[in-house]
């Protein structure tokens, strides 16, 4: 098969597992959580950042480029997902003025230090496991 | 009850925004400041806004905007964004880092907002 054929198809189907993956945990979470505030992005985009970090920390052995693009660029890629804080964020405080500031702007800040803290731990985690593992 | 063939395109619009932002992000040189994830990102910003300022003027159907997020949500990340401040972080930057995904975060939001503001002025009653 064409090599960029395989790799857009790979970033596909991984696309395709990873925005089931969101639907389903953002879901489960918001049913349990409640809809006042989008804590089932926040689960995705955590978990999400830490799983990059952590795949990029180990390295990928032995893994073929396909899987490798499929795992990160079409799984994770797709996963995770900053269009919808854009969209937590913004239609809040055009609608509801300071009060959506209030209760959104944590949301942003929260998620943009929680998700590099994430992947950082993510990554060196990796790295520890794969040395211990050499 | 779950409208399983409701949740099945929405999921596979997203597998189509996953393979748009890779052909995106093959094509937009990423340079220093990770233009591909950049215009990606606030693409699928602009996208979502316009969207739901669509549907609040009444222009289109809530199927069409949701559509429309759910291909935004593939067609943007949040974890390659994450994993290369975290990069940068570790090689001591961490204020390039945070920098970096703040842009991302709250230009995002920003842009969002001007999506929707835009299509209620253009499209509202």
């Amino acid at each position: 098969m064409n090599q960029s054929l395989r790799a857009f198809l790979a970033v596909f189907v991984g696309g395709l597992a990873g925005s089931a993956l969101r639907f389903i945990i953002d879901v489960s979470v918001t049913e349990f959580a409640g809809e006042w505030w989008p804590y089932g992005i926040l689960v995705v985009n955590l978990t999400g950042s830490f799983a990059m970090g952590y795949i990029v920390g180990h390295g990928f052995g032995s893994w073929p480029a396909w899987l490798r693009l499929g795992s990160t660029t079409g799984f994770l890629g797709s996963y995770t997902t900053l269009s919808a804080i854009s969209l937590d964020v913004a239609v809040p405080i055009i609608r509801h003025g300071v009060a959506g500031v209030a209760v959104m702007l944590p949301y942003a800040i929260g998620s943009i230090i929680l998700g590099v803290v994430a992947a950082v731990w993510g990554l060196r985690l990796g790295k520890r496991l794969a040395e211990t593992s050499a | 009850m779950i409208d399983f063939t409701w949740i099945a395109v929405q999921v596979l619009f997203g597998a189509f925004g996953a393979a748009a932002r890779f052909g995106v992000m093959s094509v937009v040189t990423p340079g220093r400041w990770s233009w591909g994830l950049f215009t990606v990102n606030m693409g699928g910003s602009f996208l979502v806004g316009a969207a739901v300022g669509a549907f609040s003027a009444g222009s289109i159907e809530w199927s069409v905007a949701a559509v429309v997020l759910a291909f935004a949500a593939g067609f943007t990340t949040f974890s390659t964004l994450t994993l290369t401040a975290a990069e940068w972080t570790e090689r001591g930057e961490l204020w390039r880092g945070l920098v970096l995904a703040a842009k991302h975060v709250l230009v995002g939001a920003a842009v969002a907002g001007v999506g929707y503001i835009s299509a209620v002025a253009l499209l509202g009653a």
